[in-house]
């Protein structure tokens, strides 16, 4: 019947049947399709579980199937079938016929007796209920003070007598079980003994086979993690379910999501998921389950999930002050950041009172010529292709009228006659050979050789004037108070030689001469200063007059939390509208974005690829939301990691690595660092550090003194303490009470002469004495009292091998399996060193032997000498002169330092009864 | 084009493109019975005559039906579509363009026109007020239980051109021509967020070249007040012409009507104004602007 008919019926006939019919039909069919979407279109994580399941119970299959093969195995069949049989056999009593008799029947009478034991127990226990019934009504006739008390305590000890009737059958009973037990028990003992061993060899196993059955009975369910501080509900752990479990490694073998966490020891153990999550690192949507949308990867979901290298711009959120070693790419964004001077155009959190990055500029025009900075300010690489400075989008005459207002900045100040004199006086020869020698190329590159830490020297002739490295020379702080170039202690003739040589180093077709004179042109200067307003060279710059002004670029606290409709691509087409590839191009061409009516300012960096990647993961970690953080969250330092962390960052702007090896990096230009902490003390290192000294005059090289504040300088001392693990602030062995021993003084005496130590070293800081005699191979010993740590010591005489491999110390003490011995016992034995052995004799009477045969302790010995020899001049073979102030390597050292021990020496003391030293050291039975 | 047709199926906007064909389908359906119902007017149809049946089953059932069938609609579209959900709320960034509920539109297209006090409360209210007033000025008892449009013509007109013209119109074109920054964007055009549209609007004073803010205050004035004395001449007209309609309404019934149309006519006239002379208030005084 077609519809035309069906509608030319009296509405009374038409019939609904087929219309309502084909309705219900199809709501039932779309309840079904319902029940169906709910259940597995809208969980595709279950398909995700199942399959890791399967995975899972092939793994525990497999774990099972090599276990079971291991038992399976003949050897291990043959050892279970034997100790079944014994256990059989052990099971019928004991073999001898005799023993087996009197076994057998001792236990069955303590089958007996046990009964007997059972019954009376129970007995017990029947009393003692009634016995505590009994107890609670007469305490509560008592509280009540009822009339029959009287009547209620006689039932109690009537119960109680009863009580200790049976505890006395008891035991008797037991008397009577003891010598029975003795007679069943090495038999017993056995049997139990086997039954365990068998057990034992089929526990794996039957743990094994548990894991097996208990994968198969797993069904898929959500698993979430609630983390209520970071407002976090994650249920990444639904899908990814070998994250945290170690074993799912191999990619081959097990896909993602299945994969185990990379780096699984620090990474997951340090942050276990159920207290920090997978999004608070990894971004994405937390509570979703499906990929895309789990991953964030989808629209309007901010945070997406962090592929591959850009998760580390997560660590700063909680890692923002210190170094994360995992993190290569955050950090070394942070390094370039600093280096790189960002902090001067860009406001960021925690570097707004970083320092400026380039030089002052009020003193240019002395340094180099109008010329040098208009080509150096066009186009910086070009003279220096290692520096730092930016190249800014200017044309030349910009350049040049910036180069005019700086250089109207200040005049030169002519040269003193006597200073012109010396300068006269320079070889280039001399200054080549004074170059290598002082290892300039530790910071400095010349032609090929050297380092980019600091400006290339290779055309410094075209550059700068001589009479200003002379002076630069001679004190950096004059033309740069908060430099990092350290005064090289260099004499007025090394600097003439220096100056003499740099100057050879130009290229003479550049046509730049550093001694032209020239003459300012004020209407470029005026202009100069304007375009400078605008470019912002007073970010890096200190440039007088310019210094308060305002910051030149965008702030960058929440860069990485901008939304990409605030972003302006201008005509970049092919760009992709994501954060980071925005700024990875801004980076690396600053006037990408740039339109007639828009001007991009920033200056190009030109850094590579890889540099850029590590600057943006920086600044996409830029969120702001570091405060949102819960403190018990954040990486806290301790004072010991705080010291480490400052003293890491001295320690690279000053670029020590440069000439010394720390923490395992560096050069090996000078004296190797590794355990400085533990070998120097504290006070020293700062008086050295702020005014160094030479401890091995025979280098050539030479430590110089770097422009340190006493905060600095005692940062890097601390952080050298804790490197180590040393204690600091330091404490004497030797202060207040404890003095050096006099007996180990003179045992360590005749020891230091018997070793020869002074073949090697000078003891003495007295010029006019033999024992100053420098021998150009080991430091002089008499800095040892106040330089070296006293522990440090006697551990250096005993195993300097261990301490700094690669010494020239050579190795008194050899090692003979995993003890030090000592060649003295041998050497006292021959006749040459008769009169030794009786003056050890005399000095420790019974405990020769013991001293003898402890290498420590004689290492102890000598050390006590050698902090007191300067002390006690009139024991010092070679060195009648009195020591005078000269060991005391400076006056900025504190005065605890100086607490000479012949002071205390004189003063009447009790013999060393400090537990202190008495634990460390044998006593002294006749202290002085 | 292909941009206009992703706006059209975005989930959000279902239910707009559903009002539209609603309302074709029910304006087409009244037109075709009441003019089918006007041409037979004179000579009653026999068929329809007779055609009356019980409310229950007859009626009933079909509704009956057509509950069924909604309710199989809406399983269907709340199975096959999710409902649609944007970023997280951010009080620093709010969305472009940021639009009201789609029956709100309209009320949001009029704050181009006007301040937020009158397109966002007077004009609401008088909407309201003018719809509760139709049953008391509408004295035509034609038109009662069955279509019509000759019988009406005046009174359908009207509502047609207020509510498709104005009301419907507005909610589609807000929802389908204005993209972000609320400018208006043709359907070929995409909606880029960094369009830049030149609008620079004046006084309607200013096209008088009237300086002073107080001449210029009492100029707009009296052009609303001449724009509202519309309605007296209108009286006046009708009464020299002796119109019936007027003699049925009374002068009182008049008055409001014609307040309410000529407010009503004061929406298109502005738009006209805008777009053609970019006028941007008639009225300006310290206190309010209209």
């Amino acid at each position: 019947m077609g519809i035309n008919e069906w509608r030319k019926k009296p509405t009374e006939e038409q019939s609904f049947r087929i219309p309502f019919f084909a309705t219900v039909a199809c709501l039932i069919l779309l309840t079904g399709v319902a029940i169906w979407d709910e259940t597995f279109h809208r969980r595709p994580w279950k398909d995700f579980q199942q399959a890791f399941f399967k995975l899972e119970l092939e793994k525990a299959s497999e774990e099972f199937n090599v276990e079971k093969e291991k038992f399976e195995s003949e050897s291990v069949q043959k050892i279970y079938h034997s100790l079944q049989e014994k256990l059989k056999t052990l099971r019928n009593g004991p073999q001898d016929p005799q023993v087996n008799k009197s076994y057998v029947e001792a236990k069955s009478q303590l089958t007996g007796l046990q009964y007997k034991l059972e019954d009376l127990s129970k007995e017990s226990q029947f009393t003692k209920s009634r016995f505590d019934a009994a107890y609670y009504l007469f305490e509560k006739a008592k509280i009540e003070n009822s009339s029959n008390l009287q009547e209620k305590k006689q039932k109690v000890e009537e119960l109680q007598k009863e009580l200790d009737k049976i505890s006395l059958k008891i035991k008797e009973v037991e008397n009577q079980n003891a010598p029975l037990w003795k007679i069943v028990q090495a038999h017993d003992e056995e049997v139990s003994n086997t039954e365990k061993e068998l057990v034992q060899m089929t526990t794996k196993l039957q743990l094994l086979e548990k894991k097996v059955s208990d994968v198969k009975g797993k069904s898929p369910k959500i698993e979430q993690i609630v983390i209520k501080n970071l407002n976090r509900v994650d249920r990444c752990q639904t899908c990814h379910l070998g994250i945290d479990r170690p074993g799912f490694e191999d990619p081959k073998k097990y896909p993602q999501p299945f994969r185990t966490h990379p780096n699984l020891d620090v990474l997951l153990k340090k942050h276990p998921p159920e207290k920090f999550g997978c999004t608070s690192c990894h971004g994405g949507q937390g509570a979703a389950l499906t990929v895309n949308d789990a991953h964030g990867e989808v629209h309007h979901w901010e945070s997406p999930l962090l592929r591959g290298k850009k998760v580390e711009s997560s660590c700063r959120k909680c890692h923002a002050t210190v170094q994360v070693p995992e993190a290569s790419k955050l950090t070394q964004g942070k390094v370039l950041f600093g280096q790189l001077g960002c902090s001067g155009c860009h406001l960021a959190l925690g570097y707004d009172d970083a320092k400026k990055v380039g030089p002052e500029l009020d003193r240019i025009h002395e340094k180099t010529t109008l010329d040098w900075m208009a080509r150096w300010i066009k186009d910086p690489k070009s003279l220096s292709p290692t520096t730092r400075m930016p190249q800014f989008k200017i044309t030349e005459d910009e350049a040049k009228s910036v180069a005019h207002y700086l250089a109207s900045l200040g005049g030169s100040v002519p040269m003193t006659a006597e200073e012109k004199a010396v300068l006269g006086k320079g070889s280039p020869e001399e200054g080549k050979r004074l170059v290598k020698d002082l290892a300039c190329i530790a910071c400095h590159k010349i032609g090929e050789e050297g380092e980019t830490f600091a400006p290339n020297l290779s055309h410094v002739g075209n550059k700068v004037r001589p009479e200003w490295i002379y002076r630069w020379l001679k004190n950096p702080r004059e033309y740069l108070p908060h430099g990092k170039m350290p005064n090289m202690r260099l004499k007025d003739e090394e600097i003439a030689h220096l100056v003499s040589y740099l100057t050879t180093l130009k290229d003479e077709t550049w046509g730049l001469d550093p001694s032209k004179e020239e003459s300012v042109d004020a209407t470029l200067a005026e202009k100069g200063k304007k375009l400078i307003g605008t470019l912002g060279c007073f970010g890096c710059h200190n440039i007088p007059g310019m210094e308060n002004r305002p910051r030149v670029g965008a702030e960058l606290t929440a860069f990485g939390a901008k939304d990409l409709s605030l972003l302006f691509f201008g005509y970049a087409h092919d760009v992709p509208h994501t954060l980071w590839d925005w700024t990875f191009n801004k980076v690396k061409n600053p006037q990408i974005y740039a339109t007639e009516r828009i001007e991009q300012k920033m200056p190009n960096f030109h850094l590579s690829d890889e540099e850029i990647n590590s600057l943006v993961t920086l600044l996409t970690s830029f969120k702001g939301e570091e405060k949102e953080i819960p403190l018990q969250l954040k990486k806290n330092l301790s004072t010991k990691e705080e010291a480490i962390e400052k003293g890491r960052n001295l320690v690279r702007d000053l670029n020590c690595m440069g000439c010394h090896t720390i923490e395992g990096k560096g050069a090996t230009i000078a004296p190797n660092l590794e355990g400085e902490g533990a070998k120097v003390q504290p006070e020293w290192l700062f008086s050295f550090l702020k005014s160094p000294i030479s401890i091995r005059p025979w280098l050539t090289v030479r430590m110089p003194k770097f422009n340190l504040s006493d905060e600095d300088a005692s940062s890097i001392v601390s952080y050298f303490s804790s490197l180590s693990d040393a204690k600091y602030p330091y404490e004497f062995d030797y202060f207040g009470e404890v003095q050096v021993p006099e007996r180990e003084r003179k045992a360590g005496e005749k020891l230091f002469e018997m070793f020869k130590c002074m073949s090697c070293h000078p003891v003495s800081m007295d010029p006019s004495t033999k024992g100053s005699q420098v021998v150009n191979l080991g430091p002089n010993l008499g800095l040892a009292k106040d330089r070296l740590r006293h522990e440090w010591i006697a551990q250096w005489i005993l195993q300097p091998e261990v301490l700094q491999p690669g010494t020239k110390m050579p190795t008194n003490f050899p090692k003979m399996g995993d003890k030090r011995v000592s060649f003295v016992p041998n050497l006292l034995k021959t006749p040459q060193f008769k009169d030794t052995k009786q003056y050890f004799e005399n000095l420790f009477g019974s405990e020769l032997d013991a001293f003898l045969a402890d290498p420590l302790w004689q290492t102890k010995s000598i050390r006590d000498y050698i902090v007191s020899m300067n002390s006690f001049s009139t024991s010092v073979t070679s060195s009648k002169t009195e020591v005078s102030s000269q060991s005391q390597t400076s006056p900025q050292v504190p005065a605890q330092t100086q607490v000479s021990v012949s002071q205390k020496a004189q003063a009447p003391t009790a013999p060393s009864t400090s537990e202190n030293t008495s634990a460390k050291k044998p006593p002294s039975e006749d202290g002085f | 084009m292909n941009h206009f047709l992703k706006i059209m199926t975005q989930p959000d906007n279902i239910p707009i493109v559903g009002m539209i064909f609603l309302l074709v389908f029910f304006i087409s359906l009244a037109l075709k019975q009441a003019l089918y119902n006007d041409r037979h007017r004179v000579k009653p149809d026999p068929r329809k005559e007779v055609d009356k049946v019980f409310v229950f089953p007859y009626l009933v059932r079909a509704e009956f039906m057509a509950v069924l069938i909604t309710m199989l609609i809406l399983f269907a579209w709340s199975l096959g579509i999710n409902a649609p959900l944007e970023e997280a709320a951010n009080p620093a960034i709010t969305p472009n363009p940021s639009k009201a509920p789609w029956y709100f539109l309209g009320l949001q297209e009029m704050l181009v026109y006007f301040d937020p006090w009158i397109a966002g409360v007077v004009l609401p209210t008088l909407i309201i007020i003018g719809l509760m007033a139709i049953p008391y000025i509408d004295r035509n008892p034609l038109g009662n239980g069955y279509y019509t449009f000759k019988e009406r013509k005046n009174a359908i007109l009207i509502f047609c051109f207020g509510f498709l013209g104005l009301w419907v119109a507005m909610i589609t074109v807000g929802t389908f021509l204005r993209g972000p920054g609320w400018n208006l964007f043709w359907i070929t055009e995409d909606w880029d967020p960094h369009k830049v549209v030149a609008l620079t609007n004046i006084n309607f004073s200013d096209l008088f070249k009237i300086r002073s803010k107080t001449m210029a205050s009492f100029f707009g004035a009296s052009v609303l007040g001449v724009y509202y004395s519309l309605g007296f001449l209108w009286y006046l007209i009708l009464r020299w012409r002796k119109s019936s309609l007027l003699q049925e309404m009374g002068w009182m019934r008049f008055a409001i009507f014609a307040f309410l149309f000529l407010s009503m006519m004061g929406l298109p006239i502005k738009m006209v104004l805008r777009y053609t002379l970019n006028v941007k208030y008639i009225w300006v005084t310290p206190w309010f602007n209209v």
